[in-house]
C-alpha cells in the first residue's frame, strides 16, 4: 500500500495518515485483514517521524479499524464496515474542511449546502476531475 | 525509562594500530618518491663505484646529521599541521581523548620514523660497501680535554686509535627520535608552528646581527654561554646527533703533517647519557604540549580518564541493571 | 505602516525530563564575543529537536560544546547524564555527528579507507548498514576524500554519523550541499534510523521545511541564547495565524495584542495576525474588539521560525 501526504494540508500528520487509511477503506482499495506498512517502512517512505506513524496506528487501533499482531505487524480488522463508519466519517471530514474554507471566504453553511446540491445535480467541468 | 545501553569507546591498542596505518597512508607518497630516488641513485652509485673499488665507507658526522633530520621532515609530510587538534577536524570528533589521540598518532609516526632511519642508514652504508668499498680502518686521533678545546701544544696530547664503535650505528635512532619529538611537540603546542619557527629564526638572526655589527661583546658572551654547551657541550646536541664524532678539528703538527683531534673522547657512556637526556626532554616537551588538548581538565585527570579504555564503562554499569 | 509588534515571550522550560541533552547556563566566549550566553538547552529522550536561528546565533558552537570539541567557559553540559566536559570520549562514542564544515580530515585517504578508519573507533560499527548507506547515498569508495565535492563530502559525513548506529544524532545542516535526490534519501534514512534505533536528535538547519515532518521539538536560538523551546504540538497549538475582518475605519496598529508576532493587513478590512496564545483567548480578544474571525490555522515550523525570528529582529 502506498500512502501519500498532502503538503498543503496543515492538519497534524498522524490525522492525515488515519484519514488516508479511512479513505482506502471507503474506496475499497483496503480490505479486511490487509496488512498496513510497517512503522519503519511508512516513516522512511514518507520521511516522517516514526512516532507519528505509531500515533496514527494507535488511533486506528483504538477505533477498532486495525489490530496489531505482536511481532508481525498491523492489519485491518476483519469486521470493518466502511459503509457504516468510514464513509460517514470521511464525509464529515471533507465537509469540515469545506466549511472552514467557506468561513474563510465569508460564506455561511447555507451557501455551501446550496452550492453542493447544485453541483451534485450538474457537476460541470470541475466535477469531472474527481479525486486523484 | 529504558536502561541506557551505551556504546563503548575503542581500545587504545586498536587506535594505535589504526593510527599507525593512517600515518603510513599519509607518508606513502613521500615514501614512494624517496624510494625511487634511493633506487635510482643507488643503482648509479653501484654502477659508478664498481669501476673504482676500495672506497672507504664510514659513518661521517654529516651523514648522521642528515639522518637525524628525518625526524624533522617526517611530521611535515605526515601532515601534523593540516590535521591539527586546534581545529574541529574529523579525527578529533572520534571517541578518543584528544591529548591521548594526538600522542597515539605521534607514536604511530615514530614507528615509521624508525623504519625510515633504518632504511636510509642501510642504504647510505650498504650501497658503497656493495659496490666494493670497505669500512674505514682505525685511525689515530689526538684527544683534547673539554676544559681546553684549543691546546697550544698539540704534541702533548694523548692519542687514541679509533675505529667505528658498534654503538655509533645506533646514534641516528635516538637523534631522529628527539628531533621528531620536538617537532611534533611544536605542532601540538601551537596552531601556527610556522610562525613560531620563523619568529625564532628571525630573532636569532637579529641577535647575531646585533652582536656582530654593534660589537656587543657582552651579548655575544651570553649567547655563547647559553648556546655552546647546548650544542657542543659534553651531552650537547652534537653528542646526540653524531655521537660526539663531529667535534673533530684538524691540527697541524710541528712536523708539517696534520692530524685529527677529538675534543673529548666519543664514548658510549657519553652518547647514552645525551640520548636519554634529549629523548627525555623531547618526551616532556611533547607531554606538555599535549596537555593543551587534554579533555576533562576540570577533574579526574589522566589516570581517571584512562580507566574507561580498559573496562566497559564502570561508572554507568552501576546505574545500569545490565 | 507596520509598527513593531510586541515580541512574545516563549517558554523555555521543558519540565522534568528525562533529558538526553542539557546545557545549564552554557557560556562560550571567543574574545569579547559570546557565542553562547548562558544557554539552557533541554532535549528530552527520543526527541527530534530542531534548532533554528539566524547566522551566528551559536547553533554550531552549541553542537561543538555538546561534542566537547569546544569547551564551554561556564555552565554544565550534560549528554545522557555524562558531563561532556569531563567525559568527552565516552560522550562522542554515543553520538553521530555531522559537522557544519564540509571537510573529512584526511584529504589523501580514499573514502573506502576512511570508512575502515572510522569503523575502528566505533566498536558498534555496522558494516551491513554502512554498505547499504554507501549504495543509497551513491558514495564512491575509490575517490580521495580531498577530491570530493561539497555534496559528496556531506554524504560521507552522513554515513559516518549513522553507520555506528548511535542513539544520539547531532546534525549541523545535514542536507547542506546535497542535491534533490540525495536530500530526499537522507530524510528517508533519518526516518529509518529513528525507527531502528531509539534515537534523540538535535538538528541545526536553516531549511526547516525539509525536516518539518521529522521534528517534534523546536528551539529558537539567537545571540547565544534560547528564546524559546517547545514541543511541536505546543507550537502548533499556541502559535497560530488568525484571519479576521476588522470594523470599518480602524487602523491595523490599533489591533496589537498580547503575544502578537506579526500583523499583516490584507485586502480592505481583512487582517492576518500571527499570535502566540491560547486560541480561545485570542479569538475572544478579537471578537470583543469587534473583529470577525474567519480562520485560525497553525503555522509550519518553517513559517513559525521565520515569523518569530523577524519579530525578535525588529524588537
Amino acid at each position: 500500500m502506498r500512502l501519500s501526504l498532502d503538503t498543503e494540508d496543515n492538519r497534524p500528520i498522524y490525522i492525515q495518515i488515519v484519514d488516508e487509511v479511512r479513505r482506502g477503506l471507503a474506496r475499497g482499495t483496503l480490505g479486511p485483514e490487509d496488512p498496513l506498512p510497517s512503522v519503519r517502512e511508512l516513516a522512511a517512505s514518507l520521511r516522517i517521524n516514526p512516532r507519528t506513524v505509531m500515533q496514527a496506528y494507535a488511533a486506528l487501533e483504538r477505533e477498532g479499524v486495525v489490530y496489531v499482531q505482536r511481532g508481525k505487524g498491523t492489519y485491518v480488522s476483519a469486521d470493518v464496515r466502511p459503509d457504516e463508519r468510514e464513509r460517514p466519517q470521511l464525509a464529515r471530514e471533507v465537509a469540515r474542511r469545506a466549511m472552514r474554507e467557506a468561513r474563510r471566504s465569508g460564506l455561511d453553511p447555507g451557501d455551501l449546502i446550496g452550492a453542493l446540491k447544485e453541483l451534485a445535480e450538474d457537476p460541470g467541468p470541475d466535477g469531472k476531475e474527481g479525486k486523484g | 525509562m529504558k536502561a541506557l545501553d551505551l556504546h563503548s569507546i575503542p581500545k587504545a591498542e586498536a587506535v594505535l594500530k589504526e593510527q599507525t596505518r593512517a600515518v603510513g597512508i599519509t607518508l606513502r607518497p613521500l615514501a614512494i618518491g624517496v624510494g625511487i630516488l634511493l633506487v635510482v641513485f643507488g643503482s648509479y652509485a653501484l654502477y659508478d663505484n664498481m669501476a673504482r673499488p676500495n672506497a672507504m665507507v664510514g659513518l661521517p658526522p654529516d651523514l648522521l646529521l642528515y639522518l637525524s633530520f628525518v625526524g624533522i621532515v617526517l611530521p611535515l609530510f605526515a601532515r601534523w599541521g593540516s590535521v591539527s587538534p586546534f581545529r574541529p577536524e574529523l579525527p578529533w570528533t572520534l571517541p578518543v581523548d584528544r591529548a591521548h589521540h594526538a600522542l597515539i598518532r605521534v607514536t604511530g609516526g615514530w614507528l615509521w620514523l624508525m623504519v625510515a632511519v633504518a632504511v636510509l642508514l642501510l642504504w647510505a652504508v650498504g650501497v658503497p660497501i656493495l659496490s666494493g668499498g670497505d669500512l674505514v680502518e682505525p685511525r689515530l686521533f689526538l684527544v683534547a680535554p673539554f676544559s681546553d678545546p684549543r691546546p697550544l701544544d698539540p704534541t702533548s696530547l694523548p692519542t687514541l686509535l679509533w675505529s667505528i664503535p658498534w654503538w655509533l650505528w645506533l646514534v641516528p635512532f635516538p637523534a631522529a627520535t628527539a628531533l621528531y619529538l620536538f617537532t611534533s611537540a611544536l605542532f601540538l603546542a601551537t596552531p601556527r608552528p610556522g610562525r613560531w619557527v620563523a619568529a625564532a629564526m628571525l630573532g636569532f638572526f637579529l641577535l647575531i646581527l646585533m652582536t656582530e655589527r654593534a660589537n656587543l661583546t657582552w651579548l655575544a658572551d651570553i649567547t655563547d654561554a647559553a648556546l655552546v654547551p647546548l650544542v657542543d657541550g659534553q651531552y650537547g646536541l652534537s653528542t646526540l646527533v653524531t655521537g660526539a664524532t663531529s667535534a673533530v678539528a684538524s691540527v697541524d703538527l710541528p712536523t708539517g703533517e696534520s692530524m685529527p683531534m677529538f675534543v673529548g673522547v666519543p664514548t658510549f657512556g657519553r652518547w647514552v647519557v645525551s640520548a636519554i637526556l634529549w629523548t627525555g626532554i623531547g618526551l616532556a616537551t611533547l607531554g606538555l604540549a599535549a596537555l593543551r588538548h587534554r579533555e576533562g581538565k576540570t577533574g579526574g585527570g589522566e589516570k581517571g580518564e584512562r580507566k574507561p579504555t580498559a573496562g566497559p564503562l564502570p561508572t554507568h554499569a552501576s546505574q545500569d541493571p545490565n | 505602516m507596520r509598527t513593531p509588534p510586541l515580541a512574545p515571550t516563549l517558554p523555555v522550560d521543558m519540565g522534568e525530563g528525562p533529558f538526553a541533552l542539557t546545557t545549564d547556563g552554557a557560556t562560550k566566549r571567543y574574545g569579547s564575543i559570546r557565542a553562547l550566553d548562558g544557554l539552557n538547552l533541554k532535549v528530552p529522550f527520543g526527541a527530534v529537536y530542531v534548532l533554528v536561528g539566524p547566522n551566528g546565533a551559536g547553533k554550531t558552537t552549541l553542537l561543538q560544546v555538546l561534542m566537547n570539541l569546544k569547551r564551554a567557559n561556564k555552565g554544565q553540559v550534560s549528554v545522557l547524564g555524562m558531563d561532556a566536559r569531563r567525559e568527552g570520549p565516552r560522550v562522542r562514542a554515543q553520538i553521530g555527528y555531522v559537522p557544519e564544515e564540509h571537510r573529512l580530515g584526511y584529504p589523501w585517504m580514499k573514502v573506502g579507507r576512511l570508512l575502515e578508519h572510522c569503523s575502528v573507533y566505533h566498536p558498534t560499527w555496522d558494516w551491513d548498514y554502512a554498505n547499504q548507506l554507501v549504495s543509497l547515498l551513491e558514495i564512491d569508495r575509490e575517490r580521495k576524500c580531498g577530491h570530493l565535492s561539497k555534496g559528496n563530502v556531506r554524504r560521507v559525513q552522513l554515513l559516518l554519523a549513522l553507520a555506528h548506529r548511535p542513539t544520539l544524532l547531532l546534525l549541523d545542516e545535514p542536507t547542506d550541499g546535497l542535491d534533490h535526490v540525495a536530500r530526499d534519501r537522507t530524510l528517508g534514512l533519518l526516518a529509518g534510523h529513528l525507527a531502528d534505533t531509539t534515537t534523540t536528535a538535535l538538528i541545526s538547519t536553516h531549511r526547516v521545511y525539509e525536516i518539518e515532518r521529522l521534528v517534534d521539538h523546536v528551539g529558537v536560538i539567537r545571540d547565544g541564547r534560547l528564546l524559546g523551546q517547545v514541543p511541536l504540538e505546543d507550537l502548533r497549538r499556541m502559535l497560530r495565524r488568525y484571519s479576521a475582518d476588522v470594523p470599518e475605519g480602524q487602523e491595523p496598529r490599533e489591533w496589537e495584542m498580547e503575544g502578537m508576532v506579526a500583523l499583516r493587513p490584507g485586502l480592505g478590512r481583512a487582517v492576518e495576525w500571527t499570535v502566540w496564545g491560547e486560541e480561545e483567548r485570542v479569538v475572544t480578544d478579537l471578537t470583543v474588539a469587534g473583529a470577525t474571525v474567519r480562520d485560525c490555522a497553525p503555522l509550519t515550523v518553517d513559517e513559525a521560525a521565520t515569523a518569530l525570528l523577524s519579530t525578535w529582529e525588529a524588537s
